[in-house]
């Protein structure tokens, strides 16, 4: 009985025959044309992606921005108007030329009435 | 017994009390403002009915905006004689200053109210437009001397109140000369007076004088900005008076 040679068909390279079998050539793959629903779901999640990294950008440096760290600003002092003091005034002298001061300037609290003439003309 | 409780009670009664000029006065302001304000309710009325008659030009509508009329003008001549009075009234607290002319213009102020009362008896019987038509073109003449007097009468309070107030400060003037403490530290101050007092006084009189001009044009020519102008510069100088009395006793008080 002819020895049979043990011949690994599953691994040509490994086959102690010498034999190569040749393996068919597999056509190139084309490459795979994408469903235009697809391309425009893609270009959507796109956008979509770049408006929210705009969105975070802009916010962050708007929050910067108004986070501006509060310097103590210095009040202004107040601008002492040459006025004599009430209180270098006599107590006897007080009252009285503080009531002359209220009657300088007060005038009759009233408005002039403001009327249409064309009423039932 | 009888005589006891006779006296008892003729003692013991309290004296209604008198309002003063000024509670008067804030009285007669309130009831011109609450009327002011019913004037403007029935003047928006008014507006609406007549919008109403204009488009739709019907007898109901007409006669809306007919009673609307009677209403908005019946409660403008209150308004007016309310404001009118509050103003009369306001011209008694320095009426002292310029009897002659300030009793003059009161009683100016009271026939206008009294026109005013008037009129209103007669506006409830309007039933038609062409009478309204012609009680408006009357009104419409006869404001202009309304106003010529409340515009008179508001110039003689602004009047009196300088006055008032230039006599003040020469009443304190001199009870501040006879203090012991005094060492004719004064003399300069009442030696400027007559000066001050004049430009002061002519301030006045030319306010007086604008208010007493003609009205001659049919429209009312107001001069009450130019007579507040006026006034304006007298407060200027009463001011300074007053002011420079302050630092001179100031100065020998100390």
């Amino acid at each position: 009985m002819a020895e049979i040679p043990y011949q690994n068909i599953d691994i040509p390279q490994n086959n102690p025959l010498g034999f190569r079998e040749e393996m068919p050539a597999s056509p190139p793959a084309a490459p795979k044309k994408l469903s235009p629903k697809i391309i425009l779901l893609i270009a959507l999640g796109a956008i979509i992606l770049l408006l929210f990294i705009i969105s975070l950008i802009v916010s962050s440096r708007r929050k910067n921005s108004n986070s501006i760290t509060p310097i103590i600003t210095p009040t202004p002092t107040e601008i002492i108007a040459p006025t004599v003091s009430k209180s270098l005034l006599p107590e006897i002298y007080q009252e009285k030329f503080e009531t002359i001061e209220n009657n300088i300037n007060q005038d009759l609290e009233i408005e002039i009435p403001a009327i249409d003439l064309e009423i039932g003309l | 017994m009888w005589l006891f409780f006779l006296l008892f009670f003729f003692f013991n009664l309290s004296p209604v009390k008198a309002q003063t000029q000024d509670e008067l006065f804030t009285q007669y302001r309130q009831d011109y403002l609450f009327l002011r304000d019913e004037y403007q309710k029935n003047y928006l009325d008014f507006l609406n009915k007549k919008n109403v008659y204009i488009q739709y030009r019907s007898i109901t509508s007409e006669q809306d905006m007919i009673e609307s009329t009677k209403a908005v003008l019946f409660s403008r001549n209150k308004m007016l004689k309310s404001f009118l009075m509050a103003l009369r009234v306001s011209l008694d607290k320095y009426k002292n200053i310029n009897p002659v002319n300030t009793e003059k213009n009161q009683i100016q102020l009271s026939k206008w109210e009294e026109w005013l009362d008037e009129q209103n008896l007669i506006i409830p019987n309007f039933t038609n437009s062409s009478d309204i038509k012609e009680w408006a073109t009357l009104f419409k003449n006869r404001y202009l001397e309304i106003q010529n007097a409340f515009y008179q009468a508001l110039t003689q309070a602004d009047v009196n109140l300088r006055l008032y107030n230039l006599n003040e400060i020469k009443l304190l003037a001199e009870e501040i000369k006879t203090d012991p403490k005094n060492n004719n530290f004064t003399q300069d101050w009442f030696a400027s007076f007559p000066v001050k007092s004049d430009l002061i006084k002519n301030s006045l009189e030319t306010a007086t004088a604008l208010a007493q001009k003609p009205q001659k044009a049919r429209t009312f020519d107001n001069y009450y900005p130019e007579v507040r102008v006026q006034t304006q510069k007298a407060d200027s100088y009463l001011e300074s008076l007053l002011a420079d009395l302050k630092a001179i006793t100031i100065k020998f008080y100390n």
